[in-house]
């Protein structure tokens, strides 16, 4: 089953982003894939937010992995892309079981290390500042955090 | 003969001193989160409290893996570093070995990690410690088909494993572990390095479709 | 006064480098893990160039840099070592070896913060003067750092979304060049003209900068141009989004010389290659009167040197930690 929704702004990634938060859980895994600039720091930035992390939160494109624990729960922000499919030496699914929200960019990359529960964002650019987002859960928490956030 | 043994592979520092058959010093605590902030203080409070001087130890024995990948990453840095350092002779067992040492009484033994998905870590030894069923990632229902043609089986695991069999918790008995272990062949420090023993998801997903 | 030899040891992402650095300012000897010798006898065992191979090549790079310096670990004074920000995965390697060298040798254990060490850099080319303004851009961080006196820092203000390392890089992969994109689009934007118009990211009075926004402006524009049916000439896009990127920086650093009065600028991490920004920084220094000073290359890519050098004026500074010291993922210099 997918959701979608539409995104006109900002400030609209940045309310579903808040809405999804507010059906938090530890151990939740959100995959986010969609082009340059379709919105994805923006999401998690508007996630972190709403978690109260207290620290800026900034690209992990160059670190791949950074950790934020002044939130209610443990944020690990991750953006794949540099890896080129090559994860061995990261302990991913080590993230995965930490107790906290793991928030994965580019995604799509590392396709065979992810978990099998997650929930899948994908978001198409179609304007200068419209985007489609497509939500895709894999297994019932993240159905019913999708029922209950959209 | 002193000898050096660390297995940082679960979330525990299981550390210890042998000297002439004898433990003389040991730590087994169970640190998580913080096994990075602990493990090195922690060895030397051991060595200062055992009064030995880390210069004197003959051997050093690490566990390499499976287990946890940041666990396993500690303890082998620290013992290559220390081994490096001095030119201690080094070698490296599996945590499953480890594992099987800790206990006598039956025919074979099974150590079981969990590996998530259906997945275990795991190795049959009969009683001469040699392996029946090589260690190995495999799946938890092979596993079990592979345990249906033995006898006096006592698995070994700290994981919430659904598997049938007498299970005892891990406690590890350092002393028999090393006894056991302090003549494998020495390596080269430099090329002491994690055995996570992990298929890649990608090999994984071709032994589920055999 | 005795000379001071600090180790450093710097493993906060993709390299492993250890350095050995004599009272702050001389490098003795430096192995970084994807320039390791790899020809050099290991006992049979080879190293690894590719990233993040900490791990295996631990031990290797630390015996290159002692043969290289010609060196014991007994002639080591100190050790220096990153704790962050960074991987913590990487971070956390470089501090296993740091504090079983600590512990093994009875040395001191320096923590010093990445960014610190990309300051200090520097101070391996020409002694630290104050008040200085370090103008920090990389691949991971994009900061403005005053500093009145050694280890004193003060952070004006940085990055609110990309380094702006990232934002190059991820331009460059919207124009089309291969990975790395920083020095391919600085190559192709002197072939061009800053003839497209790209808006100037947070004009506000905050010291921070913002390139997320930029490299949106990049994406809508040569979407717009598709749409319209008209090619981008590439190496003037190049132009007009460095030209936008280094004016955002050379501002904020502007204000932030005025303000505080500061005589000394340094220019430090990777994206200091930069020639777009060399030019329009050292007109700022003639303009304003101030010294600017660009460490070389080499000591502008992550490396155990500038640890080392950092650490020996955190030493100074009475910065030792106890063997209890952890890697932080995330660590505010000030």
């Amino acid at each position: 089953m997918e959701y979608k929704f539409t995104s006109y702004s900002e400030e609209d990634t940045i309310e579903l982003a808040q809405n999804i938060e507010s059906e938090k859980f530890p151990n939740m895994v959100i995959c986010l894939d969609g082009d340059l600039g379709s919105g994805k720091t923006v999401f998690t930035k508007g996630f972190a937010k709403s978690l109260e992390v207290e620290e800026d939160v900034t690209s992990p494109s160059f670190t791949i992995i950074k950790e934020y624990t002044s939130g209610e729960l443990p944020l690990y922000h991750m953006d794949v892309y540099r890896l080129n499919g090559d994860v061995v030496d990261l302990g991913l699914e080590e993230y995965y079981k930490k107790g906290g929200i793991c928030i994965i960019e580019w995604s799509e990359s590392i396709k065979d290390y992810l978990p099998e529960h997650r929930l899948d964002i994908r978001i198409k650019v179609v304007g200068e500042e419209k985007r489609i987002f497509t939500l895709i859960p894999h297994g019932k928490k993240y159905e019913e955090v999708c029922e209950q956030a959209l | 003969m002193k000898i050096f043994y660390i297995d940082t592979s679960s979330n525990y520092l299981i550390t210890g001193i042998v000297e002439n058959n004898k433990l003389i010093g040991s730590v087994v605590e169970k640190l998580g989160e913080n096994l990075s902030r602990d493990a090195v203080p922690l060895v030397a409070k051991m060595f200062d409290k055992a009064e030995v001087n880390p210069k004197d130890i003959d051997k050093i024995i690490v566990v390499d893996g499976p287990g946890s990948f940041t666990g396993i990453r500690i303890g082998i840095t620290i013992a290559k570093v220390y081994a490096y350092a001095f030119n201690i002779n080094i070698t490296s067992i599996s945590s499953l070995e480890a594992m099987k040492e800790s206990f006598n009484d039956a025919s074979y033994f099974v150590p079981i990690i969990d590996a998530r998905r259906g997945y275990v870590y795991s190795a049959i030894y009969d009683k001469d410690g040699k392996e029946y069923l090589p260690k190995q990632y495999i799946k938890l229902s092979l596993l079990k088909d592979n345990l249906k043609k033995i006898k006096d089986y006592l698995i070994i695991t700290n994981d919430d494993i659904d598997i049938e069999g007498i299970k005892v918790k891990y406690k590890p008995d350092i002393l028999k572990i090393v006894e056991k272990y302090k003549n494998r062949k020495n390596i080269n420090p430099h090329s002491v390095n994690p055995n996570y023993l992990k298929l890649t998801e990608a090999e994984e997903k071709l032994m589920d479709n055999k | 006064m005795k000379d001071i030899y600090v180790l450093g040891i710097e493993s906060s992402c993709d390299e492993t480098s250890f350095s050995i650095v004599k009272n702050g300012r001389e490098e003795i000897a430096t192995v970084i893990s994807s320039q390791i010798d790899i020809h050099k006898d290991f006992g049979g065992v080879v190293p690894e160039i590719a990233s993040r191979n900490h791990v295996k090549n631990v031990t290797m790079v630390l015996d290159e840099c002692l043969e290289k310096a010609n060196m014991t670990m007994d002639d080591i004074d100190l050790i220096a070592v990153t704790y962050g920000p960074g991987l913590i995965g990487s971070l956390l390697i470089g501090m296993e070896a740091a504090k079983t060298l600590s512990w093994l040798y009875n040395k001191p254990l320096i923590p010093v913060h990445h960014i610190a060490g990309h300051i200090y850099a520097n101070s391996l080319v020409k002694e630290l003067e104050f008040p200085l303004l370090a103008i920090v851009v990389s691949g991971g961080h994009t900061e403005l750092v005053l500093m009145k006196d050694h280890y004193k820092f003060k952070k004006l203000g940085g990055t609110l979304d990309d380094a702006i390392g990232e934002c190059f890089d991820k331009v460059s992969r919207v124009i089309g060049l291969e990975y790395p994109g920083g020095p391919k689009i600085d190559k192709l934007s002197k072939k061009g003209s800053p003839t497209y118009k790209l808006p100037m990211p947070l004009k506000d009075d905050s010291y921070n900068f913002s390139f997320s926004g930029l490299k949106s402006a990049v994406i809508n524009l040569v979407h717009n141009e598709e749409q319209r049916g008209r090619e981008i000439n590439k190496a003037d896009l190049a132009a007009s989004f460095e030209k936008v990127a280094v004016e955002s920086i050379v501002r904020k650093a502007k204000k932030a010389i005025k303000e505080e009065g500061v005589k000394h600028v340094i220019v430090a991490g990777g994206v200091a290659a930069n020639t777009g920004l060399r030019e329009a920084v050292t007109k700022m220094g003639e303009e304003l009167n101030v010294e600017v000073i660009f460490p070389p290359m080499k000591y502008c890519t992550d490396n155990g040197a500038m640890i080392a050098a950092a650490g020996y004026y955190a030493y100074k500074d009475g910065r030792v930690a106890d063997l209890y010291l952890n890697s932080k993922s995330n660590d505010k210099l000030a």
